[in-house]
């Protein structure tokens, strides 16, 4: 499920959302409040409801919230019930390569081959896709955590 | 959450590594290096008659020469070989010096005899000298399927040329009794794997013709001989005339 365009959930939202995914049971305002660390039970209503209107989370026969279904998040891949920054694996999959590349280049060394320039080149720019997937998923992965309840 | 990055992690590392392993085996080299063995098995030196009054010439005492080399892939890869060396002279042999580099201060000169004397590219390289050189010549191609030599076949490749020859080179010549060297070179068919092929030192005793030729032959029978392309390399013998 994606949100409708133009919605986003973020904030105290975002964290209400996680933790009702986490927990994978009805969970009623106060639940919501000790779990999201919020300062009431009508601030986790407010937000609760607002998950409500967007369609993300339903009311069960008890009253209590469930989550409908998981939504997708730009730049953020479900792994179980954990939300997990994509950057993050983009990066270890660079380095997967980069560590092929940087082999092959040892050897041709030791070897004493030529080492072709566009190898030198396309070895440099995996390293560097995998050094910057690692800085931007690590800033997405300390907001994510700073969100989680 | 932890475990789970982990496990995700590992799982787009191992999936980076599988994509880029294909590029890792065809670099690396598994086993002993594919056996490539050339020979020199036929020679010839002619002694131009050039005059005092050709100008142009440093020197007017020079040869052409051909040697045609025997180029067998001992091994079950298809090769590809680009890089030929041969040389004459009356003395080559083989330094045992143990890293491989040959020492200036040892004597080169050795008694002939018609051995041939076979070494393979060990970890320490394998040395070489020459004294009293006769012609010494070294050619890489490019690749091409010319020189594309499938698992256990043989071919012959020729390298021909003129070049001037020092007092004491000519003395060797007329003296019969000379050492000659070949060595190739090249890699693996559609890999990267570089082979040196066999360094082979033998003695030979050339045929002299009207003091002006001489020619070593263990190639040609009575009724044949050799018709070399038109790009100097390529040898087919042709029987009859």
């Amino acid at each position: 499920m994606t949100l409708p365009s133009g919605e986003e959930i973020e904030g105290t939202t975002f964290k209400v959302y996680l933790y009702l995914v986490k927990e994978a049971k009805p969970a009623g305002p106060r639940d919501v409040m000790r779990g999201a660390n919020l300062s009431s039970p009508s601030v986790a209503y407010r937000h609760l409801q607002k998950l409500e209107s967007l369609g993300l989370i339903q009311k069960d026969i008890n009253g209590e919230y469930v989550v409908k279904e998981k939504t997708t998040f730009k730049g953020y891949i479900w792994i179980g019930r954990n939300l997990m920054p994509r950057l993050v694996f983009y990066s270890f999959f660079f380095l997967g390569l980069l560590t092929i590349e940087l082999s092959v280049v040892t050897l041709r060394f030791i070897a004493r081959e030529s080492i072709e320039p566009e190898l030198v080149f396309l070895t440099f720019v995996t390293g560097a896709s995998s050094a910057l997937f690692m800085i931007e998923g690590a800033v997405l992965l300390r907001r994510l955590r700073a969100s989680n309840p | 959450m932890n475990t789970r990055l982990v496990a995700g992690s590992l799982l787009a590392l191992a999936l980076g590594v599988a994509i880029g392993m294909p590029i890792l085996v065809q670099n690396v080299s598994l086993g002993e290096p594919p056996k490539v063995y050339a020979e020199i098995v036929y020679a010839y030196f002619g002694l131009q008659p050039f005059s005092e009054n050709v100008s142009g010439l440093y020197r007017k005492q020079v040869i052409s020469y051909l040697f045609v080399l025997n180029v067998t892939n001992l091994s079950n890869q298809p090769l590809i070989v680009n890089s030929f060396e041969v040389s004459a002279a009356e003395s080559i042999r083989f330094s045992d010096a143990s890293d491989g580099h040959f020492n200036a201060t040892e004597p080169l000169d050795i008694v002939w005899d018609n051995a041939t004397q076979v070494r393979y590219m060990g970890k320490n390289g394998v040395g070489y000298g020459s004294s009293n050189g006769i012609v010494s010549r070294s050619e890489s191609f490019p690749e091409g399927n010319a020189y594309y030599w499938s698992p256990n076949t043989s071919k012959l490749v020729a390298l021909t040329g003129m070049a001037e020859i020092s007092d004491l080179g000519l003395h060797a010549l007329r003296a019969e009794k000379i050492f000659v060297f070949s060595h190739v070179a090249g890699k693996v068919y559609e890999g990267r794997l570089s082979i040196s092929g066999a360094f082979v030192i033998k003695g030979i005793k050339l045929e002299i013709i009207k003091e002006r030729e001489f020619i070593y032959n263990k190639l040609l029978k009575a009724n044949q001989s050799l018709h070399i392309t038109n790009d100097g390399t390529g040898v087919t013998i042709v029987s009859g005339n």
